[in-house]
């Protein structure tokens, strides 16, 4: 086991689980041998004054990374990341890569902070810039004759992957693969907008253009435009528990306000995040419950002789029909 | 009725581990022809992407064994980290079938993954599954899968 402040090589296995452990100042340790899936690897680990100062990792006889920290990691496809001089650790720094964008050869040159894309420019084979994006900054993509081809806003995913998996440009991706989800983007093509939106909690939200078609979302859920725009006070919470889409219901009743769901109906049980309604002249009774992964509000319709949260819960997942005991779930995402 | 050894859920996906399918009546109650599902999506969601699908970890062309991350992108399907081929269910020991909407069998002999743009992933261990989907009252002594 290695890490950068790691001056110790530990071995873990063998016969009855043993371990042991050998403190290292300055020196090399090289592990070879076949890994899980049959390749032939050699992993070699230069130490100096206690820490990791080289790696060389390389399959079946390839070199597939060489990385001398403080100074440069070489990849397999020949890309070359040169860190700052004097931060000796991390991911920052300069890297060049010859590809294709939009059919033309060029070169990416990319940098990066912390292993996040901060900068990027692409230079076509004859010399002209398609763009130079500066972190948050707008800028102008252009083609192979230097005709304006799209304004941009917004940050371009700069996640850990861009850099690991080769520095590549990442407008020579699919549109919808471009931007970071942490702030709004837009995307002009002769002052038009084509592409633009917003996420929030990994969902889509707001006013969003796909192909130039405007659509209108709320907690990720498509929704029709005049909904979208009446105001909240105007929202009836019954018509909307009345909706078969339950995607639909969740996003439009988390725009109306917790008093005006209460005042729709009596609450009849609560427990942990559920709360169970009883709606007069509906036929069903309404269990709100909560997404673990999104924290949505969900607002199921139960039967109407419910009368405890979990009983009306596991009634959606067929006990009493299917199965006989209530479902422990092992994982609930 | 049938007994299970384990249940998982992702949103209205229900996923029981069973120690044989052989004898459960999963056909549910509007019985269709068993549809195999070569993609792996057990739902379609109401966007592209957005569905549930049951995808490998182990790449069929150069045998990587990837580690999908927690909640994928969307519209974005998952590929080998390697050799960028995707890992679709199809080809592999992986077989789903499902009866209609709400119901469904899944058998595979080696570890599979639940995934979605919008929940954390499920992993599921080599075995045979009942898939069901949560369901809700749409009235008076009437059920109807969960949509969204």
């Amino acid at each position: 086991m290695f890490n950068y402040y790691e001056s110790y090589l530990s071995v873990r296995g063998g016969s009855g689980g043993k371990t042991f452990t050998q403190a290292i100042d300055n020196g090399r340790v090289t592990m070879t041998g076949t890994d899980l899936d049959g390749r032939h690897f050699q992993h070699i680990v230069f130490y100096q004054n206690g820490k990791i100062a080289e790696r060389k990792f390389s399959l079946n006889g390839e070199m597939r990374s060489h990385l001398v920290y403080g100074s440069y990691i070489r990849k397999a496809d020949g890309t070359i990341v040169r860190f700052k001089k004097g931060t000796k650790i991390g991911r920052h720094g300069k890297a060049r890569h010859f590809e294709d964008l939009f059919g033309h050869k060029g070169v990416c040159h990319s940098w990066y902070s912390n292993g996040r894309l901060i900068r990027q420019k692409y230079i076509y084979d004859n010399r002209i810039t398609a763009y130079e994006y500066r972190a948050r900054k707008p800028f102008t993509v252009k083609d192979y004759n230097g005709n304006i081809l799209y304004e941009i806003t917004g940050i371009l995913v700069n996640s850990y992957s861009n850099m690991l998996n080769g520095c590549h440009s990442v407008l020579d991706n699919r549109m919808h693969e471009w931007f970071s989800e942490t702030a709004p983007f837009e995307v002009k093509k002769k002052g038009k907008i084509i592409y633009a939106g917003q996420y929030a909690n990994r969902q889509r939200v707001g006013k969003w253009v796909e192909d130039g078609v405007t659509g209108f979302y709320e907690h990720g859920v498509l929704i029709p435009k005049t909904l979208y725009n009446t105001p909240v006070e105007k929202l009836d919470p019954l018509r909307i528990l009345k909706l078969q889409n339950a995607q639909l219901r969740m996003a439009l009743m988390s725009k109306i306000t917790p008093y005006r769901i209460a005042k729709c109906g009596t609450v009849i049980h609560k427990e942990k995040d559920m709360e169970l309604f009883s709606i007069k002249n509906f036929d069903v009774n309404i269990l709100k419950v909560k997404c673990p992964t999104t924290k949505s509000l969900y607002y199921l319709r139960v039967p109407k002789d419910s009368k405890k949260c979990e009983e009306a819960r596991q009634w959606t997942f067929g006990v009493g029909e299917d199965l006989e005991q209530p479902i422990k779930f092992a994982i609930e995402t | 009725m049938f007994k299970y050894e384990k249940a998982y859920r992702q949103g209205e996906i229900l996923i029981f581990k069973v120690k044989s399918l052989k004898g459960i009546n999963i056909r549910g109650r509007n019985y269709e022809k068993p549809r195999r599902v070569l993609n792996g999506v057990i739902r379609e969601g109401e966007k592209e992407g957005h569905e549930h699908k049951i995808v490998i970890r182990t790449c069929l062309e150069c045998g990587t064994k990837n580690r999908l991350p927690d909640i994928i992108d969307e519209n974005k399907a998952p590929v080998c980290g390697q050799c960028k081929k995707p890992l679709t269910i199809e080809k592999s020991t992986a077989t789903l079938e499902m009866f209609g909407e709400e119901t469904g069998a899944l058998k595979t002999d080696e570890p599979v993954t639940l995934i979605h743009p919008e929940h954390k992933k499920v992993e599921l261990p080599k075995g045979e599954y009942v898939v069901k989907v949560q369901k809700e009252a749409t009235g008076k002594n009437k059920s109807a899968s969960v949509k969204d």
